[in-house]
């Protein structure tokens, strides 16, 4: 199979309604005929994913990324433009399309909250009308991955956010979706639990040539993840790029914070931006293609005793401003 | 995969299991028995008071507590649907929902009338023994109870299919609270839940026969204490009619819903 996933000139606007205006006759003229305000959340947006492909979608808070998901799983339907899943437009054939489809909603649960694990993974495999023998034999493999056999018997309301979310991808894979859809998977996990999630997720799409199309504020899902990143703002596809050429521009920074004992920062080189430089405090934008942080630490260090030093990676807001300027100059 | 379970299986699943977690909501069936023991017992000595001589009226004391007791049995054991379903809406655990093989009023539906089937089982039990013992006798008759108690679960189901369209204007309101208040209030005065729409004054009671509550209660239960053929078999008839009338609704308006709920989207 080729493509999977088409999006031809996708548009999506919602219309919010207006807050009421005041006053008895402005405000029951409103109860009759409400005014809408028009909002862009896809601004004909095309994507082409190719099967077996792992998809990184990212882009700030209401770039749209979570309304691309909802139109392609056929939750909502695209105001305007094509949209074509494993051949099937969504909105269309959602209820024969999601048995084809997996997916996991940030901390919505598809489990039955009040039932043990192994009733309401039981209960997934009516709702996708599982044969019991496959549903047997795909129940053990999945358990033995994802390490989720002492947890079966347990009340969902019991679990821990990092157990809940195994099992949720146990539940989302029962069927053995052709692809599975992460909206912010890994949100709220520890540090452990997320390595744990992104590992598994990417086993089972190298075992099942599962396609996967993540959306994630975290940097980690889609470096461990990914092999191609599309970067979306105000519903505009910015970028679409190997995920290895967009780290060697973007990724590969690091971010570091200084506070010194000296007033005066003297600190330069080519490959150091300072992104604020104030009296005692500093941030220093370092690009580690070109200077290890290790010798970019050293050098800070050279400069006189410091109060305090963190380093932390690019937060992916810097990132899609430094994309979207990039964008904007090429016009 | 292979699949080879039918599509209806999944539908009969959530049934059974709703109907099966009656074990984690033993404290709300007391709550709902203790309830019902409570009314029955004030409007039985109530009753007696009230009608204490009076040959006139149309039902006897002892009718009337049997009536009551076989209205609440059928109100009591509605599950709050629309209140699931607006949690739902609220709280976007809807795109969950939505993007599963399912019709998502079917499954909610068949999911509240699983909880509704055991609350009716357990409900039954008391209202029954609640009546007998507190009127000392077995008013409908054990034959014309077990020919006409089916209509009481049958309005269960009809009660069920309008809550359910009202947890569907969540879609549109995202707060139906407004619409759950004026259907209890339209049960209790036009399906004539205290006292049979016979004791209403005629253009009250004609006016709640244009609606579907006569045939939740009034019809259903009046045959049970009356042991009439007539009126069970004109509830059934207009509890066939207003099902489907039901499912016409849902057909039309699930569509516009589902549009106007992309206001809150994204």
């Amino acid at each position: 199979m080729g493509e999977v996933i088409i999006c031809e000139s996708v548009s999506k606007i919602f219309r919010v309604p207006r807050t009421p205006p005041t006053g008895v006759w402005a405000g029951l003229r409103h109860w009759f005929r409400p005014q809408t305000i028009a909002l862009g959340a896809l601004d004909r947006l095309d994507l082409r994913v190719q099967a077996g492909e792992r998809v990184a979608l990212i882009g700030p808070n209401g770039a749209g990324k979570s309304t691309t998901i909802k139109i392609l799983t056929g939750i909502m339907a695209p105001s305007s433009g094509r949209v074509s899943v494993l051949g099937r437009v969504p909105v269309q054939e959602r209820t024969r399309l999601a048995l084809d489809i997996g997916t996991v909603f940030g901390q919505r649960s598809q489990l039955w909250y009040h039932l043990a694990v192994r009733e309401s993974l039981q209960m997934q495999r009516h709702i996708y009308e599982l044969t019991r023998e496959h549903y047997r034999a795909r129940l053990e493999e999945l358990c033995r991955v994802f390490d989720v056999h002492d947890l079966l018997d347990r009340p969902v309301s019991q679990l821990s956010l990092g157990q809940r979310m195994r099992c949720e991808l146990v539940a989302s894979l029962l069927h053995r979706p052709q692809i599975l859809f992460l909206d912010e998977p890994t949100i709220g996990l520890d540090v452990h639990a997320k390595a744990a999630m992104r590992h598994l997720v990417l086993e089972q799409s190298r075992q099942d040539g599962m396609t996967v199309l993540l959306t994630s504020h975290d940097t980690g899902d889609i470096e461990s993840l990914c092999d191609r990143v599309l970067i979306i703002h105000a519903g505009r596809l910015l970028i679409d790029e190997d995920l290895t050429q967009l780290k060697s521009r973007f990724f590969g920074k690091r971010l570091l914070k200084v506070t010194s004992e000296n007033e005066v920062w003297n600190l330069e080189h080519e490959a150091i931006v300072y992104l604020k430089r104030q009296p005692y405090v500093a941030e220093l934008l370092v690009d580690c293609n070109r200077l290890s942080i290790d010798q970019a630490i050293r050098m800070v260090l050279a400069m006189g005793p410091m109060r305090d030093i963190t380093v932390s990676e690019v937060p992916l807001e810097e990132i899609i401003k430094a994309v979207y300027k990039e964008a904007h100059e090429k016009k | 995969m292979k699949r080879s379970e039918p599509a209806w299986g999944k539908y009969a699943a959530v049934f059974l299991l709703s109907f099966g977690s009656v074990r984690q909501r033993g404290g709300e069936l007391l709550g709902r028995l203790l309830f019902l023991a409570i009314l029955l017992f004030i409007f039985s000595h109530l009753w007696q008071v009230a009608f204490e001589g009076s040959a006139q009226s149309k039902f006897t004391d002892k009718e009337l507590l049997w009536y009551l007791a076989l209205t609440e049995w059928v109100v009591l054991s509605l599950h709050g649907v629309q209140v699931e379903m607006e949690r739902d809406i609220q709280s976007g655990q809807i795109f969950s929902l939505l993007s599963k093989p399912w019709s998502y009023p079917l499954s909610q539906y068949m999911e509240a009338l699983g909880h509704s089937f055991a609350n009716f089982l357990i409900l039954g039990g008391g209202a029954v023994g609640l009546a007998w013992g507190l009127s000392g006798s077995f008013l409908p008759g054990p034959w014309t109870f077990l020919l006409f108690v089916p209509l009481l679960w049958s309005a269960v189901m009809l009660g069920m299919i309008f809550q359910t369209i009202m947890g569907l204007f969540a879609f549109w309101m995202l707060d139906v609270q407004p619409l759950a208040w004026i259907w209890q209030k339209a049960i209790f005065i036009l399906g004539g839940l205290l006292l049979p729409l016979s004791f209403y004054p005629d253009w009250l009671e004609r006016l709640a026969m244009f609606t579907p509550f006569p045939a939740m209660l009034f019809l259903p239960a009046t045959a049970l204490v009356e042991g009439q053929m007539s009126l069970a078999l004109e509830a059934m008839v207009l509890q066939v009619g207003w099902f489907l009338g039901a499912l016409i609704l849902v057909k039309l308006l699930l569509p516009k819903l589902e549009r106007t709920f992309e206001r809150i989207g994204g």
